[in-house]
Formats: C-alpha cells, sequence, structure tokens
C-alpha cells in the first residue's frame, strides 16, 4: 500500500509535469517553425 | 551611442546576474535523486523553447522593454524558492524572467549595432561568468543575497531601454551575411543544426584535468572570452574567415587537451567562438526578426542538450572523433552558407 501511494507521488511529482513541459516544448516548436516560415514567406514577398 | 558596444556591456550585466541567479536555483537541486534530472531538463526547456515565441512578439513590439518585466518574475521565483513554495511554480518564473531577459538582450543588442556583431557576442559572454558565480555561491550565500543583486538590473535595463526607444528601426539592413545564392530556409536549418551540433559535443569536451574550483573557473572564464572575442574578431577580420578557421583550429587543441589544461583552455575559447556567428547568419535573413532568430538559436542549444540527459559517451576515442567530424562539417556549411563582407 505504501509503495502504490509513493509510486503516485512520484508520477505527480516528476512525469506529470515532465510529460507536461515535454508537451508544451513540441507545440512551441511547431509554433516557431510556421512563425519562420510566415517571415521568410514575408521577405520573399517584399524582394 | 558614442560606445558602439554600450549595449552589449549593459546586457553583459543583465545576463550574468540572470544566470547568477538561476545557476544559484539550479545548484541547490542537485543531489535531490530524481528531481536532480528533472528539474534542468525542464529548466532547460521552459527557459529555452519559448524564446523563440517571445522573441516574435518583442520584434512586433521592439520599444517595449521586456528585460524590465523579467526582473520582477526573476524576484517572483526567488521568493517563491526562499518560502518553499511548490518547487514547479518558482520554476516557471525563473525561467520566464530568463527567457524575457535573453531575448531582450538579443533583441537591443542586434538593433543598436548596425551589423557589428561585438555588442551581442559580449551579451551573449555574460552568461558563462554568470554560471560560473551561481554554481560558486549556491551553497555558501543565503537565498536573500539574490534580491537587492536583482533589483541591481533596474538602472541597467532602464539605460539599455532609452537606448533601444531611440534607434532606428532599419539598422537590421546591415546583417548581410548570409549566401544569397543558397535557399534561405535551408541556411537556417544548416545555422539550428550546428548549434545543436556544437550544443552536444560542448558537453563531452574531453577536461580530466578540470579537478578544482580555480580550474572551474578558467575553463568558464576562456568560454566567456570566447563567445566575445567570436563577435569582436568576426568584425575585425570577418566572420566567414574566424567562423572557419575557429572551428577547425580548435579540433587538436580540444582532442589532445584532455590531460593539458592550456591547450584545453585554448580549444574552449576557440570552439565558443561560433554563438555570435551563428546567430548573426539567421539575423540575416529573419532581417525584421532579431528575437525570434535568437529564439532559433536557444531552441538549437535545448535541442542539442537532450541526449545529455539521456546519453553520456565516456570513451575519449569516440568523444575526439565526433568532435573532429561535426567540427568539419560546421566549418564546411560555414564555407558554403556565409558571404564574406569586405568590410574589415
Amino acid at each position: 500500500m505504501v509503495r502504490i501511494v509513493f509510486n503516485i507521488l512520484i508520477w505527480q511529482h516528476y512525469f506529470i509535469p515532465l510529460m507536461l513541459s515535454v508537451f508544451l516544448f513540441i507545440i512551441t516548436i511547431g509554433i516557431t517553425i510556421h512563425l519562420v516560415k510566415k517571415e521568410l514567406n514575408n521577405a520573399k514577398t517584399h524582394k | 551611442m558614442k560606445n558602439k558596444n554600450l549595449t552589449g556591456y549593459l546586457y553583459f550585466y543583465l545576463h550574468l546576474i540572470t544566470e547568477v541567479v538561476c545557476f544559484y536555483y539550479l545548484t541547490n537541486f542537485l543531489n535531490l535523486g530524481f528531481l536532480s534530472y528533472v528539474i534542468p531538463f525542464i529548466y532547460d526547456g521552459l527557459a529555452f523553447v519559448p524564446q523563440s515565441i517571445i522573441g516574435y512578439i518583442n520584434d512586433k513590439y521592439p520599444k517595449f522593454s521586456f528585460s524590465l518585466m523579467g526582473i520582477p518574475l526573476l524576484i517572483m521565483g526567488i521568493l517563491l524558492y526562499i518560502f518553499k513554495l511548490p518547487v514547479y511554480l518558482s520554476l516557471i518564473f525563473i525561467t520566464l524572467g530568463n527567457a524575457f531577459i535573453h531575448v531582450n538582450g538579443a533583441e537591443v543588442t542586434l538593433r543598436t549595432s548596425k551589423g557589428k556583431l561585438a555588442p551581442v557576442a559580449i551579451f551573449v559572454s555574460g552568461g558563462s561568468f554568470g554560471v560560473l558565480i551561481g554554481k560558486l555561491i549556491a551553497k555558501i550565500v543565503n537565498p536573500w543575497f539574490l534580491i537587492p543583486l536583482i533589483l541591481s538590473m533596474i538602472p541597467f535595463a532602464l539605460l539599455a531601454s532609452y537606448y533601444q526607444e531611440n534607434t532606428a528601426s532599419d539598422n537590421l539592413k546591415y546583417y548581410k551575411y548570409a549566401n544569397q545564392k543558397i535557399n534561405p530556409g535551408l541556411i537556417l536549418f544548416l545555422m539550428v543544426l550546428i548549434v545543436i551540433c556544437r550544443g552536444y559535443i560542448g558537453y563531452g569536451i574531453p577536461t580530466s584535468w578540470n579537478k578544482t574550483t580555480f580550474e572551474t573557473i578558467l575553463l568558464f572564464t576562456f568560454m566567456g572570452t570566447g563567445k566575445a572575442l567570436g563577435g569582436i574578431l568576426s568584425d575585425k577580420f570577418g566572420i566567414r574567415k574566424v567562423g572557419i578557421l575557429s572551428v577547425l583550429i580548435s579540433i587538436p587543441f580540444l582532442c589532445f587537451g584532455d590531460n593539458i589544461m592550456a591547450l584545453s583552455l585554448i580549444g574552449v575559447l576557440l570552439f565558443s567562438m561560433t554563438m555570435s556567428i551563428t546567430l548573426g547568419v539567421i539575423v540575416s535573413i529573419l532581417n525584421n526578426n532579431p528575437g525570434l532568430s535568437f529564439g532559433l538559436t536557444t531552441i538549437g542549444l535545448f535541442l542539442g542538450t537532450i541526449p545529455i540527459f539521456f546519453i553520456k559517451i565516456n570513451s575519449l576515442l569516440i568523444n575526439c572523433s565526433l568532435i573532429a567530424i561535426v567540427s568539419i562539417i560546421c566549418a564546411f556549411i560555414f564555407y558554403k552558407t556565409i558571404k564574406e563582407v569586405s568590410d574589415g
């Protein structure tokens, strides 16, 4: 029982924040790629 | 502006204090089991990755001082840490404060320097000294000491924002380092790839000689000096020449300096020079977006550090081979993608 509670605590304290941040990193990198493409297109049209 | 590197010096200080605070905080999480892996990983991601989006917003509102916003975030993060409130809460504030100050540093130094790399290189170099000081004082100084230290950034940030407001908006047009015969998207990809590879191998540089605090101080001092010299020498001798030569000459010094401190330090100095060069090339392509450009390099650094959390290569031969191969590829990419500016 103690072991199960301990495992849940570990899960909550480490893995959930870790997974959440990895999810955030992927979304942010995706948005960045979109912004870069947009700016490259802008630069092309302004030439 | 009388001194053309003034914004570089202002942000050198802001960057230094930011890293002192962040590495003081991070070092205090070492030796805490699994937390000592999780916290640095999340810190790296939350501080480095969002800089592209924050940078993009700063590009759209260039007169707005993001570093003045970063200061209260850092204070909030440290207060949460002092009062032992949930660690992830303090982590979010500290990383966001870090990101705001970094982005603004790049934005202002690039916008005020008319195509020169020295100011941004001086700004970037402050980080190495900050990391060093933060690590050294982490176990001996009370966290309350950090509050006046963070507050000391305000006059520097105000002065920098004054220069930021009085800068011509077309200054970025002076950055013309990228070879226009090559697809700009491909150049961006290759520059980020260089940052990723060099971010990764930077952790594999063999430094068996580094055992005492004094030797660590020397290592970080040479790292910081190399970052600043990269920009200063690029302005003097040309970005292409400095980029290619520093990368190639660093190979033997890094590989044979495992037990010889002097050789290794020269190698580290040369190795660190490419930081501002890759940024300069990216800004040449994303001419209206210095913040987004800087964010791309920090994403590269984060992606380069990810493998370190999972794989550690202990073989000297593999590390040296990796350093040599990656450096030669980097030099070739610089040769192909950078246009030589002949204004010396």
